[in-house]
């Protein structure tokens, strides 16, 4: 028994291993390109190990470094403050949901679930946050529109509290004298800490990934997160690249490299990199704080 | 009665009035917008004064051979991703369930989650590294083989193949991760009890673990179905480098939009799409959710 | 029920709410959006001013919107400079907003939907005629008779005739080079190292000796390439009429106005005959329409000789700058003018609360050097040096294309050829393209404004068929003897005789007029 289980833990673990392999190689790839240089690019192809190291593409992007430092800045404080206010916002929704006997808990999913399908478009929601909540180049604008609570972490936490917080619990607590929002403090939120911590992470790069709102909503340089800096270079690229721009006469040196569009990329992912081990570490405590098992 | 029913669930409405309050703001005002869909859209005139243009916006749609090419391939391509998506994420969540290791379930989780953090354009530029006919590290290893080099991006037979593994790339991770969170939250002492048993490891998967993820897996599917006429416009349009020759396979209901619509960019046309992909998927999604009901109550949307 | 009734009073809400934004041009609900500019607005406007009350006194802000990198500070500063003039002449200030070039149309439309405070924006990739159709941007006839002499000067009156409308002027057209010519730009060290006679090349099918003996002297040189897998410029003058479907072909030389599907044409047959047998031979770069590189960075690293270019003054020098090597242009096609030549323009939003002084503010950036060079090249010293004998511009140092805060992109603004040149275009450029415009030839069609409002669904059907084909046939990749029956006969599926039909109706009526 103890023989086999080591068998199958070097098995699994060898078929993560290669699984790792088949998600990381590729972004090896972006990386070995972006310190490439572009005439090495055409002549060699696309290669694994690069035969000489290049930096420019990097040097391209740090030209405005002070640009960049405060975009990573806005981006921390937008991430934090959003996810915060977004898991606020999630488990007020998703608690009472859960709650069986709630009257008209079928209509309110509804209500919930129809905004995944339906939307007006762009126009009517720019015109909203822009003419009657002024949000147009303010830190809200990174914040509030669409991303402060969304239907589909709604319904995963939902989800989850139905299928592991048993309604027992719930009513023995109320038994006890405790109020609602008693509850959802000291019973419910303890138990759904995994979910939390999981909702925590996808919201979080939710926020630190997004760049729409900073195109449509801010057109001042100061308020410019990390992404909408990386993608409106991106945006340019492709647009110079495009048929609608052949014999424009726009500067060449303007143009990104195909190393300096994926540097763009990498510049994007690193502080992840180096951040979520770190948040991970507190995330997962949450985790088996939840639920310690062998 | 009333009154103490009332006093009961005063708290929980409470809780529920800031969400509510958002998705009025955030998404039903708005909503007004999808006439925009049946209108001559004019910008002086504003949304309720422009006038009406009957179903004329819908006709493009429906206008050439490819409607159902287009049709076809977001129907398929997306029930594909749905199945493999699903079964793939349950996998490797179960098997991260089962490790040992706590310093490899977390550097394991870290690593294929990063691929969704990619921008799809990046992507586009990545899966060019591997494919391109000239520059490609494919080819060029097929070269040293003693292979013929692919004209990759002309032929349509590896397409399919091609889009589903990179989609499976992007996303499993974020599958994964949805599935783990479920997986880890399951009452551990169903498992001791089963070891005391003498469960199998399979056994232990096969009616504690994978039970447990049914209530998740159904919801996960239904969103995904109330998706099923929409197409992640990046994957099929930039990672195809919108080749001409490989449309038959990469076109979708999203792409033969924005081709049409790119140099007119009509806004009541492009909402005249939006509307009838949401219509679809709603009525779909409908009537799943009735099937599901009819099994397992605790499993539907609404 | 009663959550019912709330969703109810939201969409009332909402109808009142669009109703009110969209209602009025410029009239009673500026308020609301001028109280948000006051608050938002990045320019050099001092926030004290009271907006729109046209009380004489207080001084109107004219925003514009352009396109092109730029930092808010250094558009701030540009503003500052530009209010000192107009603020003189017109009581007006200036609000100057840049937006990347990937980001402007979806952007500028936003605005327009909004209807925030906006006044001027030019046209990158905005159809006027569209606009106009759809209400974005106001009719601007009687405001240049009374505000725009000075742009009426510049401007002559088959020019105005592309930017009519119905029976109104909705654009200002850009004074810049105004026709295209079509050529073949080449690597000079290799062109001399096979020592060729380019006096026998008049046609592109000349070219294939040529391309011949480049492919013996250079074997790991591809002839011609493509641009980021395009290879739009063909060497067969046509008047592309307004576009969408329907040219009409050798504009210059006929007095025909019958048009026809270029795809069908014995023309474009032989040309995408003659790419498909030079892309079996090896002359084309294989594969060359999912090349994503640029032509000039394969021709720098020598994996190209040539590419096909628009001709125009300058055009040598610019395409020795993206190589970084010395270039040869080769005329095929001489230059000729047609309507979309003139496609360049800028529009005064349909919010604009006061028309007339966004009109003089236009007027005075189309004749005042000054202001100019202030809009199109930043402030003297900080983004520019001006070497005044010369009368040229260099970067001051340690600026450079790459770092500047305000990039110079000089044919976006309406009236480049009263700017200083820079030194890499040489002090003579304006002159030059001055005297290209005079001497180009004229297409029959010039003038004629196409309104496909009428067959907007087949027009949409039809391009995703010539998404399907066109690139591949234009690259050689596909053969044409299959292909072009088969797309031909897609095109008819979507409708394109109709578009065809209605462009020939329009230009009927037009010639009669005319």
């Amino acid at each position: 028994m103890v023989e086999r289980n080591k068998t199958f833990q070097i098995v699994a673990n060898g078929v993560m291993i290669l699984l790792c392999a088949f998600c990381i190689l590729p972004l090896w790839l972006l990386v070995a390109s972006s310190i490439t240089g572009e005439r090495e690019l055409i002549v060699n192809g696309y290669s694994f190990i690069p035969s000489s190291i290049d930096f420019s593409a990097y040097k391209y992007i740090l030209v405005d470094s002070v640009q960049l430092l405060r975009g990573y800045g806005l981006s921390a404080v937008v991430t934090v403050i959003g996810t915060f206010a977004n898991l606020t916002m999630t488990t007020l929704f998703a608690y009472p949901l859960m709650r069986k006997d709630l009257p008209g808990r079928k209509l309110i999913s509804f209500f919930l679930f129809f905004t995944m399908l339906f939307n007006g478009g762009l126009v009517p929601s720019y015109i909203m946050w822009t003419q009657v909540f002024h949000v147009k180049n303010t830190l809200w604008a990174l914040i509030v529109p669409n991303l402060l609570m969304g239907a589909f972490n709604v319904i995963m936490m939902r989800t989850y509290l139905t299928s592991n917080i048993p309604g027992e619990v719930i009513d023995a607590a109320r038994i006890d004298g405790a109020g609602e929002f008693k509850i959802l403090l000291r019973v419910v939120l303890p138990m759904s800490k995994s979910i939390l911590s999981t909702l925590a992470l996808l919201v979080g790069l939710g926020y630190w990934n997004d760049w729409l709102n900073g195109l449509y909503y801010i057109n001042k340089d100061t308020l410019y997160s990390t992404q909408v800096l990386l993608n409106k270079m991106l945006l340019d690229t492709q647009f110079l690249m495009s048929s609608a721009s052949q014999g424009l006469n726009i500067d060449a040196s303007q143009l990104p490299s195909t190393g300096i569009k994926m540097a763009i990329a990498v510049m994007g992912i690193l502080p992840i990199l180096i951040v979520y081990p770190f948040l991970q570490k507190y995330l997962v405590k949450g985790i088996t704080i939840g639920a310690v098992k062998g | 009665m009333k009154k103490s029913r009332l006093k009961r669930y005063l708290p929980l409405y409470l809780m529920l009035t800031p969400g509510i309050i958002y998705l009025i703001i955030n998404n039903y005002m708005p909503m007004g917008g999808i006439i925009v869909a049946f209108k001559n859209y004019n910008y002086q005139k504003g949304i309720f004064g422009s006038a009406w243009n009957g179903l004329k916006n819908f006709i493009f749609l429906f206008k050439t051979n490819d409607a159902w090419i287009i049709t076809r391939n977001t129907l398929c391509y997306n029930l594909v991703f749905i199945l493999l998506g699903t079964v793939g994420a349950i996998a490797v969540a179960v098997l991260l369930g089962e490790l040992k290791t706590k310093r490899g379930k977390k550097a394991y989780q870290t690593v294929i989650l990063l691929p969704f953090l990619v921008s799809i354009v990046v992507v586009s530029y990545i899966v060019y590294g591997f494919l391109s006919t000239e520059f490609g590290n494919v080819n060029h290893t097929l070269e040293q083989m003693g292979k013929d080099s692919v004209s990759w991006y002309s032929s349509p037979k590896y397409w399919p193949f091609i889009l589903v593994i990179v989609n499976l790339w992007k996303n499993i991770g974020y599958n994964t991760v949805l599935y783990y969170a479920t997986l880890i939250g399951i009452d551990t002492s169903y498992y001791e009890a089963a070891v005391v048993d003498g469960a199998t490891r399979w056994q232990r998967i096969r009616y504690i673990t994978l039970p447990s993820l049914l209530p998740t897996v159904s919801i996960l599917t239904l969103m995904s179905i109330s998706k099923i006429f929409y197409s992640d416009f990046g994957l099929f349009y930039q990672v195809p480098l919108n080749s001409g020759p490989l449309l038959d396979v990469t076109n979708t209901i999203d792409t033969y939009v924005y081709r049409g619509l790119m140099v007119t960019s009509n806004v009541g046309m492009s909402a005249a799409a939006g509307l009838y992909q949401s219509v679809v998927g709603f009525v779909l999604v409908l009537l799943a959710n009735w099937i599901v009901g009819r099994h397992d109550k605790d499993s539907t949307l609404f | 029920m009663k959550r019912k009734a709330a969703l109810f009073m939201a969409l009332a809400v909402t109808a009142s709410l669009f109703t009110g934004c969209g209602g009025n041009a410029k009239g009673t609900q500026q308020a609301a959006s001028d109280s948000s500019e006051k608050t938002t607005s990045s320019s050099g406007v001092t926030a004290s001013s009271t907006e729109g009350s046209g009380s004489g006194e207080a001084p109107y802000v004219c925003k514009i919107v352009c396109v092109g990198d730029a930092s808010s500070e250094a558009c701030q500063e540009v503003a500052e400079k530009a209010s000192e003039i107009t603020m003189e002449k017109f009581n007006t200030k200036i609000d100057l907003v840049r937006l990347g070039y990937g980001s402007f149309v979806n952007e500028v439309n936003l605005m327009l939907s909004s209807g925030e405070k906006l006044d001027l924006i030019p046209s990158f990739g905005i159809s006027a005629m569209t606009a106009a159709n759809t209400g974005q941007i106001l009719e601007l006839t009687d405001l240049i008779k009374e505000y725009g002499q000075g742009i009426d000067e510049v401007v002559t009156d088959s020019e105005w005739a592309c930017v009519t409308f119905g029976d109104g002027i909705y654009a200002v057209p850009n004074n810049k080079e105004k026709a295209q010519g079509f050529g073949v730009v080449m690597r000079k060290d290799m062109l001399d190292a096979v020592d060729y006679d380019l006096d026998t090349i008049k046609t592109e099918a000349d070219l294939e000796p040529l391309f011949e003996k480049i492919k013996e002297a250079y074997p790991d040189t591809y002839p011609i390439v493509s641009d980021n897998g395009q290879m739009g410029y063909h060497m067969i003058e046509r008047d592309d009429i307004g576009g969408d479907y329907g040219v009409i072909m050798h504009s210059t030389e006929t007095d025909k106005t019958e048009v026809v599907n270029y795809f069908a044409t014995e023309e474009y047959k032989d040309m995408a005959q003659r790419h498909y047998e030079w892309a079996q031979k090896g002359l084309i770069m294989p594969d060359a329409t999912n090349n994503t590189q640029n032509a000039y960075d394969l021709i720098a690293a020598g994996k190209g000789f040539a590419y096909y270019t628009n001709t125009k003054p300058g055009i040598e020098a610019e395409w020795g700058r993206k190589v970084g090597k010395e270039m040869q242009v080769l005329e095929l096609v001489s230059p000729f003018r047609t309507t979309s030549g003139v496609a360049n323009q800028w529009f005064i939003a349909h919010q604009s609360e006061q028309p007339d002084k966004a009109m003089q503010v236009l007027n005075e950036i189309y004749t005042n050097p000054e202001l100019s060079d202030l809009l199109i090249n930043g402030i003297e010293g900080e983004h520019y040096v001006k070497d005044a004998a010369k009368g040229i511009l260099t970067y001051p140092d340690g600026v450079d294309a790459s770092n500047t805060t305000y990039s110079s992109v000089a044919w976006v603004w309406p009236n480049e050829l009263i700017s200083t040149p820079w030194e890499t275009d040489g002090a003579a450029i304006w002159s030059d393209t001055d005297a290209f415009n005079k001497s180009a030839k004229e297409s029959i069609a010039l003038g004629f404004a196409w309104d496909n409002s009428n067959v907007l669904n087949e027009v949409t059907a039809c391009n995703n068929v010539k998404a399907k084909y066109e690139n591949a046939l234009n690259c050689g990749t596909l053969d044409p003897e299959v292909t072009i029956p088969k797309m031909l006969s897609e095109l008819k599926d979507a409708g394109v005789e109709e578009v065809i039909a209605e462009k020939q109706k329009q230009v009927d009526a037009w010639m009669q007029t005319k």
